[in-house]
């Protein structure tokens, strides 16, 4: 089923490049005794794409929460960049899922990506040098993300794509060498959609930071992606996109009947897994559609 | 408490005494503050007004507003209680509501959104202090006087007290301001940054339960809202720059309690009601202001976007203009629209052009503006006797980073067929200078093209600065030589 999609574009290697920037072994995620998934062995090498794919719930954002230190491991070794993760690490940057900002809120764009190079420090920017280079490296990620035209723009009129990109400023404002994006592409437009997916990969592209990116959808990202990881069913499986997402390997995550349909543009679809098991007697539903 | 009465008394016997305001100013502000009372009542209003306003800033970032409200309500069952116990009620408005505050801090995100709970145990205080009420048999003008306000019965040991308690919230604000913005600001961010969100939230809740104890002094516990979210919802709508929202915040939240004072000393009606008005009024124009400067930003949307033909705010040109570009369209037909477009890629996404995936220098946000101005008319060059943008129409006010280098932005001069505006000096009426309906206009127009929209308070200073000079000196020159009136209504210039 799956092997009819086009693989990853030449120059893209399907496999992690040496120097792994995260390594788990045995890894379980959860919340006190609550289990969420267990048994995870994986790494990503420096400048991987890797897409963390699977139902609501699953775990996706618990692992970039592990990642980011700010959830301790229900069981088995993590270890970022060679050490425990710990929370702070500007070698890491984060997009959260978006939450719509106060529309009335006036701050400027580039206030908020400012937030990002120093807004972690105790007090406030006294020295003119230090406001400088705030200045400069804020001008540097705005650039970079194509957001220099509402720079000074109040931050709650922006729309969701432009507040999308700031994010992304902000998170890439300490040169990253690792990049999480949790759901980066929800609530977003079509058009957005494909702007932002298509601004990561060429960041990625250019500045070689590894990607890790918690989708629903995975065809926005399809052309760019290394690896995938889906979690679904209290485990998780790695590996390229034709290797995971096959009808077998989804309904064994699932312990369900799944089916993996790749269209003809590529396009790959899994049907039947939410409306079996939540309402057997309603059509089933794409979660993997795009909206 | 020294109440409206006690000043009418006042009035009768203090020699020189005048109930209402002359126009002096300075005599009237120097009359107010011969007064004891006026004077600890000023020094303790502008202590709690500045740490309200600082204060109300985050409360209103933070979106914890019914937090601050119910922390009065709570406060004010310790200020009942202390009134019972025969204490300082502000001291007891202080112990509860840092109580509050502290167990609201440490809930945390999990009372995010739990209004009912809140809202019942502000209830049940507010119940609890009013059985306290009941309880004392003393005077229950106490009582009153905390429900709304006793700025002037202030005693100068607790101004005292309320200024040191300013300056402690003052510098534990200076120090957690940084990590306190973001984490109200982006919490998620600030905590992958390693900023300890949930400590910085219960230093916060204490700070704001002491800035609460400071402002019911002035505004008493159930008109609280007015003094600590309004200056922080103007600064907040207004504001781009952080550092300028908590001046405009703690500013007004200062000058409102000056005029409050100021209106409560020369009329019989009481402080807080003053501030609950002013406040209000203050947000309604904030609002109107942001809806106004709203349009503003939008066409500098449409003009950051790279359309050829800044589109002007004032009428006869605009419409010119428009008249000009819909010839020009016509003329043109609609398949050259994105073929003449000069903005370069991005800008022209229109229907003409094939579909594909937009480049990231030119943002697909940008290129297709909402609103009214996203006629296909106005991509068109002008014609060139109408274009005012620089030709290749790049982005007007050089942003930083930006590789189109800054260009002033000051447009060509307005063709000789155009009405142009008279400057300011040369207004008409009797006397020169004065600032009619046209010289107001001008300069509102100046400030809000040069900024785009942005708040600079000094321009707006300088021009009212300016006026007053100019119109002082108008009344000098007019006192000292009389005949000159003569000569300004005169045909012509005379030399002296």
């Amino acid at each position: 089923m799956g092997t009819a999609q086009p693989a990853a574009p030449a120059g893209l290697p399907a496999t992690p490049r040496p120097g792994a920037v995260i390594e788990a072994s045995g890894l379980a995620s959860g919340y006190g005794r609550k289990i969420i998934w267990s048994g995870a062995d994986f790494s990503v090498g420096a400048g991987e794409f890797l897409t963390v794919l699977g139902p609501n719930g699953a775990g996706k954002s618990t692992l970039l929460r592990m990642v980011l230190g700010l959830l301790a491991p229900a069981g088995g070794t993590l270890r970022v960049f060679g050490a425990p993760p710990e929370r702070g690490n500007p070698a890491i940057g984060y997009v959260p899922q978006r939450r719509a900002l106060d529309p009335d809120l006036a701050i400027s764009a580039e206030d908020i990506v400012g937030l990002g190079v120093d807004g972690h420090r105790w007090g406030v920017r006294l020295s003119r040098r230090a406001g400088r280079q705030r200045r400069e490296s804020v001008a540097e990620a705005l650039a970079a993300v194509g957001a220099v035209g509402y720079a000074r723009r109040a931050v709650g009129r922006l729309s969701g794509g432009e507040q999308q990109r700031l994010q992304l400023a902000q998170a890439l404002v300490t040169h990253p060498r690792l990049l999480l994006l949790d759901e980066p592409l929800a609530s977003l437009d079509l058009r957005s959609q494909q702007a932002v997916s298509q601004l990561v990969a060429d960041l990625h592209a250019e500045q070689g930071f590894a990607v890790v990116l918690v989708t629903h959808d995975i065809n926005p990202v399809l052309p760019v992606t290394d690896r995938v990881m889906y979690i679904a069913g209290g485990s998780l499986c790695i590996g390229t996109p034709d290797e995971v997402i096959t009808s077998e390997n989804l309904s064994r995550l699932y312990q369900a009947e799944v089916e993996a349909i790749t269209d003809s543009r590529g396009r790959v679809f899994v049907v039947g897994l939410e409306a079996e098991t939540a309402h057997p007697h309603s059509p089933a539903t794409p979660p993997g559609a795009p909206s | 408490m020294i109440s409206t009465g006690m000043i009418t008394a006042l009035a009768v016997q203090v020699p020189g005494f005048t109930p209402g305001p002359g126009w002096n100013l300075v005599a009237d502000v120097q009359d107010m503050l011969s007064f004891t009372f006026m004077r600890n009542a000023f020094a303790a209003g502008t202590a709690s007004a500045v740490v309200a306003g600082l204060i109300g800033y985050f409360v209103v970032l933070r979106q914890s507003s019914f937090a601050a409200h119910a922390i009065s309500h709570i406060g004010f069952a310790g200020a009942a209680g202390a009134v019972l116990l025969g204490f300082s009620p502000v001291l007891g408005v202080a112990v509860l509501s840092l109580a509050a505050s502290g167990a609201m801090g440490v809930l945390g995100q999990r009372l995010r959104g739990r209004d009912v709970v809140i809202g019942l145990v502000m209830a049940a205080s507010l119940g609890l202090g009013y059985l306290f009420i009941s309880l004392y048999t003393g005077n229950a003008q106490n009582a009153y006087s905390i429900l709304f306000g006793q700025i002037f019965g202030i005693t100068t040991g607790a101004v005292l007290i309320t200024i040191g308690t300013s300056v402690i919230v003052l510098a534990v604000l200076t120090a957690i301001f940084r990590p306190l913005l973001f984490a109200s600001l982006d919490e998620e961010v600030a905590q992958a940054r390693g900023v300890r969100a949930g400590a910085i939230g219960i230093g916060f809740m204490l700070l704001m339960a002491l800035a609460v104890s400071e402002a019911v002094q002035v505004s008493g516990v159930l008109l609280i809202f007015a003094l600590l979210v309004a200056p922080g919802a103007i600064a907040e709508r207004i504001a781009r720059r952080p550092a300028a929202a908590l001046a405009i915040s703690g500013g007004l939240a200062v000058l409102i309690t000056w005029i409050s004072l100021a209106l409560s000393y020369y009329t019989p009606y009481p402080v807080s009601f003053y501030v609950t008005t002013l406040a209000f009024v203050g947000y309604l124009a904030s609002r109107a202001w942001t809806a106004w400067a709203g349009h503003a930003g939008r066409t500098g949307r449409v003009r950051g976007a790279g359309i050829a033909t800044p589109t002007p705010r004032w009428a006869p040109r605009r419409l010119l203009r428009c008249a000009c570009e819909h010839v020009g369209q016509a003329r043109l037909g609609p398949g050259h629209a994105g073929a003449r477009d000069p903005a370069g890629p991005g800008a022209g996404l229109g229907p003409q052009q094939p579909a594909r995936l937009p480049e990231r220098a030119a943002d697909p946000c940008r290129a297709a503006p909402p609103g009214g101005t996203d006629r296909p008319g106005h991509r068109l060059p002008a014609p060139a006797g109408a274009q005012r943008g620089r030709p290749g129409g790049h982005h007007p006010g050089g942003q930083r980073g930006d590789p189109v280098p800054a260009v002033p932005q000051r447009g060509p001069p307005p063709s000789p067929d155009l009405p142009r505006l008279r400057r300011q000096r040369g207004g008409r009426g009797a006397g020169r200078g004065a600032v009619g309906r046209q010289g107001r206009r001008r300069g509102r127009l100046h400030r809000r093209r040069s900024h785009r929209g942005a708040v600079r308070p000094v321009p707006a200073l300088r021009h009212v600065l300016t006026i007053s000079r100019v119109m002082s000196e108008d009344a000098r020159h007019r006192a000292t030589e009389p005949h000159a009136r003569h000569a300004d209504h005169g045909s012509g210039p005379t030399t002296p």
